[in-house]
């Protein structure tokens, strides 16, 4: 391997699409939702560098843990949370050019934006407490619920796509256009879907503050509560990106700026849509979640999947 | 499944005030619970009896911070009665304006915490910033925002100009309008609807039983409200409905403030455009004649009574106050039997604790 | 059921002072349930931000507000009802003979409820608009309201 190849590669890791673009991405999405969601309520929102001081305080703070908690454990699952998503982003095209990519990549992002999932759940477990056990109960009934559309409604740009690879889907949309104009329903699943993957508001149920205290995470302080705050914002950024090329990929120019800028405005939709439904809806209890996600979200995506096969390739 | 205890408060973002329940839960179900009061406990009834007449006034008033101005009412009335005293036309109808500007207070700040522990916290920032409308008009009237000390005994201390009537008159108007909104969201947007209906359940039976008070009463059928049921001054003047509904369950007891709410709003209306001239207050004296005295008020959570026994000195030698919130505690674990976890924080929410005003 | 009806039938039944189950409000309803808060969303985004950015920003008082006391030190008279009036203990009255005495003040004691205002027959204590003030040493905040010393000329005291 050549030094220019390593160079590349370290680049790539750390630097554009590694990690300070995605950490960067990450508190960028954090300061768009909070300010969003703040400005509807009639407040003023945080200041553009407070989730990155939240990260910096969390750093400097006390970090205990409840006797009988295997430290190991419990820090290893933030960092396992981070780094999945992490990778996911290497396989998603950003501005239309991804780092990696194969046919199956999109099997593989959705494997690895799920892992997430199950470590919160592990993180109750292994951190005990009434609330944690519960809150790590709810995280996988919710996951059960808001999966299987998802992965449904994603299916669908793989379909008329033709083909399993995020790129490719995504330059297939050049020359159709927009997949969210040929599969709206689609769209709205999935924009749902990542609502209960990212747990948020109307489906932060695992971690509802006035129920289950905080969730998995409410033994969680310092540095390893830094972490999993970054991994949770990490996996809203990539799902976002995915999103994106799924539904609203191409590129418009041939500039690579100002495809960068079409990206961004592109994303920054979906973050609206996110936070719009974070204002506008109160949170779901689990049952009307579980009868939500199986008896109306799936059969919806279903019904995309025929109509898709229907006016077809 | 196992059966597991979870603990809400003493600390808990659910509570305003620490009050401990621990629940019994097996997998999502409820299947008892055990109360523990008493951790705001300061001793009032007990501090009442080593103060004047007059200090105590400011002293009830810091048993409760959203019904203070009704305990204060409640206490200056059974003192008055105590010593004979008549409380001009004027102070009784200002006393009036600011115990259902309270009302609407407290039923907005309700509103807000209701939603906030649905997860619903734009319905929680909309009622508390339209709640700013009322804080800011009792903060021209009386020079605070949440403790007003507007009552001496006697009558009250303050007194409207025409100019701040009309002033008044013009923020009610807009206050009107925000109230009316809240009504409509609460009424017709789905999901506080499904969270809240069908949960907490009290009969009326059972509401009989544990002497429950105030809008959960109403919300379960009992058609009790003292403002009409015990006819006094201003009410027996004024024009207002009370509100009942018959499903005693969280949204019926939604329904009931929030309408309660617009009900309260007219009636401000009311006393300011009918407020009858004269003194605002009597000079009363500073000891108490032997006695007792009983006085009754409807408090934006029920019924508040006091007792006052004078012994003929500066000080009384008994104060006993039996606040609306401690009937509405017991009926708790009943409500919480069989309500699944994640409706716990709404029935705890819908029962309108003041945990201050229970304890004492 | 048009919107006129609905008010009509909502005006009736409050007549009773029953409470009424809430109208379904006609087609379009169920899509605009979904979205019920949407216009308060937007008006609320055109009204801007419901804070003030104190102390950066102006605060507006009324002047009926409970401050700090203070007190006109010329017609204080010594007379104690300030002091035996205070629910909070929070003012005291030293005094060794009619023309000489102290009054003093305990603002971390303080409840700002205004009695002391209300008792004194000669106007000379009040209740300020002043609110800001904090300190670590809560000593530091005693002051010493009234210094008679007995003489013709006496300083009035500093608050």
């Amino acid at each position: 391997m050549a030094f220019g190849d390593v160079g590349a590669a370290l680049v790539a890791w750390f630097l554009y699409p590694g990690f300070l673009f995605l950490f960067v991405c990450a508190w960028a999405f954090e300061w768009f939702d909070r300010s969003t969601i703040a400005r509807s309520q009639a407040r003023v929102g945080p200041p553009w560098f407070q989730p990155l001081a939240d990260l910096i305080k969390l750093f400097a703070k006390e970090d205990l843990m409840p006797a009988g908690t295997k430290e190991i454990l419990a820090a290893g699952l933030p960092m396992l949370s981070l780094a999945s998503s992490l990778t996911a982003v290497l396989y998603v095209p950003i501005a239309g050019r991804a780092a990696l990519s194969f046919e199956g990549d999109l099997i593989v992002v959705l494997f690895l934006l799920s892992l997430p999932a199950l470590c919160y759940f592990l993180a109750g477990r292994v951190t005990g407490g009434v609330y944690s056990l519960l809150g790590g109960n709810r995280s996988l009934l919710q996951y059960f619920s808001y999966e299987v559309p998802f992965m449904i409604a994603l299916s669908g740009p793989a379909i008329l796509g033709g083909s399993w690879s995020i790129a490719q889907i995504a330059q297939h949309q050049d020359a159709t256009g927009w997949g969210l104009l040929v599969q709206p329903l689609g769209f709205l699943l999935a924009i749902v879907g990542l609502i209960g993957k990212l747990k948020r508001d109307p489906l932060d149920i695992p971690k509802a503050k006035s129920e289950m205290v905080a969730g998995s995470l409410t033994e969680y302080s310092g540095r390893k509560l830094a972490l999993w705050h970054l991994a949770m914002n990490v996996q809203a950024v990539v799902g976002i990106f995915l999103l994106v090329n799924a539904f609203m990929g191409g590129q418009s120019f041939h500039h690579p700026l100002l495809n960068g800028v079409g990206f961004a405005l592109r994303s920054l939709l979906i973050v609206f849509a996110l936070s719009g439904s974070s204002v506008l809806y109160a949170r779901l209890r689990i049952d009307q979640l579980a009868n939500l996600g199986w008896r109306v979200l799936a059969p919806l995506g279903l019904l995309q999947i025929l109509v898709i096969l229907g006016i077809g390739r | 499944m196992r059966r597991i205890t979870i603990p809400i408060g003493p600390q808990h973002p659910l509570l305003k005030e620490p009050v401990s329940f621990l629940l019994d839960v097996e997998g999502e179900q409820v299947l008892d619970s055990v109360l523990r009061l008493g951790y705001v406990h300061r001793g009032i009834e007990r501090l009442a009896q080593e103060r004047s007449y007059v200090q105590i006034v400011h002293l009830v008033e810091r048993v409760c911070g959203i019904c203070s101005h009704v305990h204060t009412t409640t206490y200056c009335k059974a003192v008055e009665s105590l010593m004979g005293l008549e409380v001009p036309e004027r102070g009784v109808y200002l006393r009036a304006l600011l115990c259902e500007l309270e009302r609407i207070h407290s039923h907005m700040l309700w509103l807000g915490v209701l939603a906030m522990n649905m997860g619903f916290d734009t319905v929680f920032m909309y009622a508390w910033r339209d709640r700013e409308i009322v804080l800011d008009m009792m903060e021209d009237l009386s020079g605070g925002r949440v403790s007003h000390a507007v009552n001496i005994i006697g009558g009250v201390r303050i007194d409207l100009d025409e100019e701040q009537r009309k002033d008044m008159l013009a923020r009610l108007a807009q206050l009107e309008q925000q109230v009316h909104r809240a009504k409509d969201v609460v009424e017709h947007e789905r999901s506080l609807r499904a969270r809240t209906e069908g949960i907490g359940i009290l009969t009326p039976e059972q509401a009989k039983q544990y002497c429950v008070v105030g809008p959960v009463a109403r919300a379960s059928g009992l058609d009790m409200d003292l403002r009409r049921d015990m006819p006094h001054l201003p009410y027996s003047e004024l024009d207002f409905e009370v509100i009942t509904h018959d499903a005693g369950d969280v949204w019926a007891r939604t329904l009931v403030r929030v309408l309660e709410t617009v009900e309260s709003v007219r009636l401000c209306r009311q006393i300011l455009e009918n407020l009858p001239d004269g003194p605002v207050s009597v000079r009363a004296k500073r000891r108490a004649p032997e006695g007792e005295a009983v006085t009754r008020t409807e408090a934006p959570r029920g019924e508040v009574i006091y007792y006052v026994r004078g012994d003929g000195s500066e000080s009384p030698a008994r104060l006993k106050i039996r606040t609306p919130t401690l009937t509405t505690l017991i009926t708790l674990p009943e409500q919480l039997r069989n309500v699944a976890v994640a409706d716990v924080s709404v029935v705890l929410s819908g029962v309108d604790l003041c945990i201050a005003c229970a304890d004492r | 059921m048009s919107r006129a009806d609905e008010r009509q039938s909502v005006a009736e039944q409050e007549k009773s002072g029953r409470v009424r189950e809430p109208q379904a409000s006609g087609e379009g309803s169920a899509l605009r349930s979904f979205f019920y808060l949407l216009p308060g969303v937007l008006r609320t985004l055109r009204n801007g931000p419901s804070t003030v950015s104190f102390p950066f920003g102006a605060l507006e008082l009324p002047k009926s507000f409970r401050g700090r006391v203070e007190i006109d030190a010329d017609k204080c008279r010594g007379c104690s009802l300030c002091v035996r009036d205070c629910p909070a203990f929070a003012l005291e009255l030293r005094r060794e003979s009619r023309d000489v005495f102290q009054l003093i003040y305990y603002p971390d004691r303080c409840a700002y409820c205004g009695q002391c205002e209300l008792s004194c027959n000669f106007g000379a204590i009040r209740l300020s608009n002043s609110f800001t003030e904090g300190t670590a040493d809560p000593s530091s905040l005693t002051t010493v309201l009234v210094s008679r010393n007995g003489k013709e000329d006496e300083d009035p005291s500093s608050s």
